[in-house]
């Protein structure tokens, strides 16, 4: 049974249709990349999917279960299927360690020690053990990206969603998230990307999904997108290589 | 006669009455400024209730109650001045047969009727409290809860944890400056026979004649203590910024 299997999804905000029908599926330790112009209605699948969003139908099935039933446990959910942002999002009010405890805490309800040798476990992973008592505001962007990564791996989700995570970064910065996330990958962690780096993507993913206008132009193996792509694919790769 | 001997005579004769006041003064001012900022949230919580499309019938009438009691509370008690609502807080309470001069009496400064100015100041306080934390959660990055809901914490893990801290602590200096408004503005509360600051002055410039000089008196107390006042925020706002520091508005609500 395939991890993740979303079908016939539509989002329109304000009458203006942002997703139509997308569906595609994801398998245990796939990483996914969704590739598309400015505005093609990535993120808006990927808080679909994290449930930011409510989608006006379809279906998205997480290990057989509906999530967007009303039965669904939406918080529980979202601890299992984490959101890694462009913009960061870590917490303004807490140090790097309190970041990574506090939906450990309160979520899933593990203890105060418990909850801090995971966080410390996992901020090791990122190489950012010594930086537990900083600030947020005190690190760099790449820092800061690989904290909030750190923060979504102590919750051991079963599948995290990347929305851009180095499009905020300067390029010297791009590649320490980058190697982060490639070690993810090597460790089986599921995941889905939304990226514009394109050879990033290429190497990291094993299935990539093209977006054009909210609709699914193409979803394929990542080998076969790249060697075989549809014209609209095509296109894109061009534009976004000459760049 | 001379002023300044006026002013040595009145502060010999009415040091206890000026001290009086002066403790009246600040409990007024700290405690109708501390709850009322804990009503205050209750209120700014109350004003971003919002009716959902998905949510239950029951759910839409309760938060369209919630918004509708909120707001109307929030309106009427900024928009009238608070000696007008010590008033009618006094004669309302008349009216239900609660005489404030029979809780607590005779002790002094700390009556029924200090009592009844306590919960003036305090319900008038936590209006202006509710726009202040209301401004202070508007102003939090929208990323801040989207990154605490992304992970599986509730909306209300999501508030007291991540967004409210935040926004109190952005309206540290606005809470600072109703702080020291109440300081000079429980003064009308003297309409009520509360013994505060003024309320020992007037008693002082009647019993003695000496209206210049009392009156002169509890105007450096209050400059003091708002002085003082100024003191203990910057302090607080230096530790927790580093090194910037706050600026206070004097005189008028910051919001009104
Ligand atoms: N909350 C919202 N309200 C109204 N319109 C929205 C909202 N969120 C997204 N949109 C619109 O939906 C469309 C798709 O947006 P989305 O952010 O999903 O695109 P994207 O593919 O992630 O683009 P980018 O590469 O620039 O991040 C855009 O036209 C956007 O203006
Ligand atoms: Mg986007």
């Amino acid at each position: 049974m395939s991890i993740l299997t979303v079908s016939n999804l539509k989002k329109s905000f304000d009458g203006e249709s942002v997703l139509e029908d997308v569906s595609f599926t994801l398998e245990k330790g796939d990483c996914l990349a969704i590739l598309g112009n400015s505005g093609s209605g990535k993120s808006t699948l990927l808080r679909c999917i994290n449930l930011l969003e409510r989608p006006d139908s379809g279906t998205i099935l997480f290990e057989g279960e509906n999530i967007l039933s009303h039965s669904a446990n939406e918080n529980r959910l979202r601890s299992r299927i984490n959101m890694v942002f462009q913009s960061f999002n870590l917490f303004a009010n807490m140090s790097v360690l309190d970041n990574c405890m506090l939906a450990q805490r309160k979520v899933l309800r593990r203890s105060k020690e418990e909850a801090r040798r995971i966080s410390l476990e996992n901020l090791a992973k990122v190489g950012l053990k010594e930086k537990c008592d900083a600030l947020p505001s005190t690190l760099s962007g790449g820092q800061k990206q690989r904290v909030a990564i750190a923060r979504s791996l102590c919750m051991n989700p079963e599948i995290i969603l990347f929305d851009e995570p180095t499009s905020a970064l300067d390029p010297m910065m791009v590649a320490e998230v980058c190697n982060v996330m490639s070690s993810l990958r090597e460790e089986g962690v599921t995941m889905i990307l939304v990226t514009h780096q394109i050879e990033f993507a290429r190497n990291i993913s094993s299935k990539t999904l093209f977006l054009h206008q909210g609709k699914v132009d193409l979803c394929a193996p990542t080998e076969e997108a790249f060697l075989h792509p549809s014209p609209r694919f095509a296109e894109f790769l061009k534009v976004e290589r000459s760049l | 006669m001379n002023l300044g001997e006026d002013i040595a005579r009145m502060l010999s004769a009415y040091w206890d009455k000026f001290l009086l006041g002066l403790a009246g003064t600040l409990i007024l001012s700290v405690v109708g400024t501390g709850i009322g900022l804990l009503l205050g949230i209750f209120l700014a919580l109350g004003k971003r209730l919002r009716p959902k499309k998905n949510d239950p019938l029951y759910l839409k009438i309760a938060k369209g109650a919630g918004l509708g009691l909120c707001s109307a509370y929030s309106a009427v008690v900024r928009g009238t001045p608070m000696m007008v609502q010590a008033l009618l807080f006094k004669y309302g309470c008349m009216m239900l047969g609660v005489n404030w001069n029979n809780i607590l009496p005779g002790i002094d400064v700390f009556n029924g009727w200090m009592v009844a100015g306590l919960i003036v100041i305090t319900l008038n306080t936590a209006a202006y409290m509710g726009e202040v934390v209301l401004s202070g959660l508007n102003g939090v990055d929208k990323g801040q809860s989207e990154g605490a809901r992304s992970l599986g914490l509730s909306s209300s893990q999501t508030l007291w944890s991540v967004v409210l801290p935040q926004a109190l602590r952005n309206a540290i200096p606005t809470i600072g400056n109703e702080w020291i408004v109440n300081i000079k503005d429980s003064s009308v509360l003297n309409v009520i026979g509360v013994a505060e600051l003024y309320f020992a002055a007037y008693n002082a410039a009647n019993d003695s004649y000496a209206f210049m000089a009392s009156y002169l008196i509890i105007a450096v107390i209050y400059l003091l203590l708002t002085m003082l006042s100024n003191l203990v925020l910057k302090l607080v706002g230096v530790k927790l910024e580093g090194k910037s520091i706050f600026r206070f508005r004097h005189g008028r609500r910051a919001i009104a």
